[in-house]
């Protein structure tokens, strides 16, 4: 992406799931491309977890991984975990909120939708940012390929997406699946995104942020 | 000359830039949540007792209804309403993603417990959600809540022991029971109802005539 200055002042806390939580995914990608447009960006990733986790904070159990402004990502252990929201925010003086989760509450291998559970999950983490008034995007799952270890369909990581996107105010809703075609990012398991999926999607996901009215002003 | 966006292309097609191998990890619970709460739909205060347990919740006129609490799903629990003079055993399972209410209601001079089971799909948090519970009986065989004011109905026709519920704009709004097509004169401010959030009516027998209670679906 392009360099420019269009998020200089903000400074980003960008938190999520597997998804974040390796160098090679959109820990470098979506970090890196947030960086070029000027903004602070603090991204931290804990594979597997859910979004109450980052209410209190919770065990990791596959991996995490944290990055800080221009410096080398730091790899933690695989049962190093999330940390409260809340603390975040506060310590890095933030202003925009982007969080990155879907594919762990989606029950790919389970008949139906949990959606009471997800209804939870979701309105207790955006309720806890919107208490703090800090603006916030949650960025929905992308389509992955379907399949996989996990179990994926296009079919539940639509309704998944649908579920997510009614239960996410105060934060705005950026819907990955508008980001990309079914399966046109390549998957190494159905849900994770070989190196050049991860740098697709985070430029896209930076390119909403900077167009996304209100949020950046 | 092979260019960049060249290589970047093929590695898209062919997949063989790889990301890191990732471990097998649940993307979800093994079952949706199941909820339960306990409303005291009578005209005194009532307390829950749980079985086998000490601990008991005092419902009120200012309090009618505990908050849902999470339980595991398909497991009996067991409890008992106590008044002052009735008691009433109560005893349910609780489907994975339903949310079950308990209403003790006095019936005949004894109370009566009556099971109430939701399994919602419109959670939405730019909506309020109200639903009209009708438990009221004879009193009310067919429940109608008209939003005062406006003349329209918020919900209507609701059998007896049957529910309807609603999604709407965050308003403040009060609301006029209606019986088998009869306005009743029984009127309930809601306040200002929030955006995200689920609340309740009940219809309930009284000594002279059904009532209404309100309450929101607050989450322990």
């Amino acid at each position: 992406m392009a360099t420019t200055t269009l998020l200089a002042g903000l400074s980003i806390l960008v938190i999520g799931d597997s998804h974040l939580a390796f160098p090679d995914h959109l820990l470098n990608s979506l970090h890196n491309d947030l960086l070029a447009q000027g903004a602070q960006v603090h991204s931290i990733g804990v594979c597997g977890s859910n979004p109450i986790d980052w209410v209190k904070g919770a065990k990791g159990t596959c991996g995490k991984a944290e990055r800080i402004g221009t410096s080398q990502a730091k790899v933690y252990g695989m049962s190093e975990g999330t940390l409260p929201i809340k603390e975040l925010i506060k310590s890095g003086k933030t202003n925009l909120v982007v969080i990155v989760q879907g594919d762990t509450i989606a029950s790919y291998d389970k008949p139906s939708l949990p959606k009471s559970w997800i209804w939870q999950q979701v309105s207790t983490l955006s309720r806890e940012v919107g208490e703090t008034n800090t603006k916030c995007i949650w960025v929905g799952p992308a389509w992955g390929s379907e399949g996989g270890k996990f179990r994926k369909t296009f079919a539940r990581v639509e309704e998944l997406s649908n579920l997510i996107e009614k239960n996410v105010s105060p934060c705005q809703y950026l819907n990955s699946l508008k980001l990309s075609k079914p399966g046109a990012w390549a998957t190494i398991d159905g849900q994770h995104f070989t190196a050049p999926g991860y740098k697709l999607w985070g430029e896209a996901i930076t390119e909403a942020i900077v167009s996304s009215k209100g949020l950046t002003k | 000359m092979i260019t960049k966006s060249f290589l970047f292309l093929m590695s898209m097609f062919l997949g063989v830039v790889s990301a890191t191998e990732m471990a097998l990890y649940p993307t979800g619970p093994s079952q949706d949540s199941a909820f339960v709460r306990f409303v005291n739909g009578s005209e005194s205060p009532l307390e829950i007792v749980a079985s086998g347990s000490k601990s008991k919740i005092l419902l009120n006129e200012k309090k009618p209804s505990s908050n849902f609490f999470p339980i595991a799903a398909n497991k009996e629990i067991k409890g008992q309403f106590v008044g002052e003079t009735l008691k009433s055993d109560v005893a349910l399972t609780v489907k994975p993603g339903e949310f079950v209410s308990a209403v003790a209601v006095l019936k005949d001079n004894k109370l009566k417990p009556i099971i109430i089971r939701e399994t919602p799909d419109d959670f939405n948090s730019l909506k309020a959600s109200v639903a009209l519970y009708n438990l009221a009986g004879a009193q009310c065989n067919v429940a109608s809540l008209v939003i005062v004011g406006k003349g329209v109905n918020l919900v209507e026709k609701v059998q007896q022991n049957q529910i309807a519920r609603r999604s709407i704009n965050p308003l403040n709004i009060s609301v006029e029971l209606s019986c088998d097509n009869k306005n009743t004169g029984i009127n309930l401010n809601l306040g200002n109802l929030q955006a995200g959030k689920r609340y309740t009516l009940f219809a309930l027998p009284g000594s002279k005539s059904a009532h209404l209670k309100f309450t929101e679906d607050t989450l322990q």
